[in-house]
């Protein structure tokens, strides 16, 4: 990294009180979001660190009246689909193709405490093996669609894809999942 | 109504079917077991996948508030920083008014220096003048016309250059 210099203008009043709203209100949401895609809490500070600085620097864009998720959101995807072009050997590792069920074995994610690692292992264990196993685009437009409750159409804005693509990678997505919650489910049997 | 799809279902219990075919597929529904139960598998996993990210649901950390912070206070200017720095009022202002003052007076100025008349090398027509002079054995002036020339040549030919001389030539004939 560069010799770190100050910026020319000092930040106006406005544009610290927006990020520190923003951090305020979207900080937790966007962490999640991102800790959802990365699978990764190193990642997901990264990312979300990453996120919020482009909030900062780009306030002026966001169009007040809109969603600030939605927008926070595709930021975090471009910056995502950033970090996975550059680390694309190491991820292609970890990508299975569509409909391409891999062999179990993906990271568990790390559990805060114990009672967390306790709830992930009664509750929700085989779904969030399977959740990591997708590809991210997968993974991403099933954590818009049936966590975040967005339509195909949000879906496609913070994704910056078609409806149709958005369709069809969720029922792939679906449909992959359902196929690898049954196996684990099996298995454990 | 033939059984919906499971991807047309995927799509009704989005909410992203038109309206008649979504009224479509919940008429089939209400008649259908086969595809209620398929219906009740999707809806499930959907309730799971909530269920998933509720139980994994975590506190953004502490400690990121505040690198995030320290990442904005030494950040680079960007090139639209730069270009936003200099549209400052403190720079655009007297930026504008220089540009005002000089958008009134420059028309002014061309309007002196730039006639748009074709302009004639005054010692043209000088020299045109000495040649009639000496072609004319009659004339006033008698002497010889290379003479008359050096004569006239003597002339500070800054200051003949910077005549407009548009017109002298029917004069001087």
């Amino acid at each position: 990294m560069g010799a770190i210099r100050k910026p020319l203008d000092p930040p106006s009043r406005e544009q610290t009180a927006f990020l520190e709203r923003a951090i305020e209100q979207y900080g937790k949401a966007t962490y999640n979001f991102a800790y959802r895609l990365t699978r990764n809490e190193a990642d997901a500070r990264d990312l979300t660190q990453d996120a919020f600085i482009r909030v900062y620097r780009a306030w002026r864009s966001f169009v007040p009246g809109t969603s600030f998720l939605s927008w926070i959101y595709r930021i975090v995807t471009n910056l995502y689909r950033d970090e996975l072009r550059r680390k694309k050997g190491r991820f292609q590792e970890e990508i299975p193709e569509d409909n391409a069920p891999q062999e179990f074995g993906g990271e568990r994610p790390l559990a805060v405490n114990p009672i967390d690692e306790y709830v992930e292992g009664q509750l929700s264990e085989p779904l969030s093996r399977s959740l990591g196993m997708l590809s991210p685009d997968q993974r991403q437009v099933v954590i818009l669609a049936d966590i975040e409750e967005y339509s195909y159409q949000e879906i496609a804005e913070i994704m910056g894809c078609s409806i149709g693509t958005v369709r069809s990678r969720l029922h792939r997505a679906r449909a992959l999942l359902r196929r690898l919650v049954q196996k684990q489910q099996s298995q454990a049997q | 109504m033939q059984h919906p799809t499971t991807e047309r279902l995927i799509d009704y219990i989005h909410a992203a079917l038109a309206p008649q075919d979504d009224a479509a597929v919940h008429m089939h529904l209400d008649e259908c077991s086969e595809c209620r139960q398929e219906h009740a598998v999707q809806i499930r996993l959907s309730e799971m996948l909530r269920a998933d990210a509720a139980a994994h649901e975590r506190e953004l950390p502490p400690m990121l508030k505040a690198q995030i912070w320290n990442a904005v206070r030494s950040l680079e200017p960007t090139a639209m920083d730069r270009v936003r720095a200099w549209l400052r009022p403190a720079y655009s202002v007297p930026v504008a008014a220089a540009l005002i003052v000089a958008a009134f007076v420059a028309p002014g100025y061309l309007h002196h220096n730039a006639s748009g008349a074709p302009s004639i090398d005054a010692a043209y027509y000088l020299q045109d003048h000495a040649a009639m002079n000496g072609a004319t054995p009659f004339g006033d002036h008698s002497g010889s016309a290379a003479a008359q020339f050096e004569e006239t040549s003597n002339v500070d030919q800054t200051v003949l250059h910077a005549v407009p001389v548009v017109g002298m030539a029917r004069v001087s004939r």
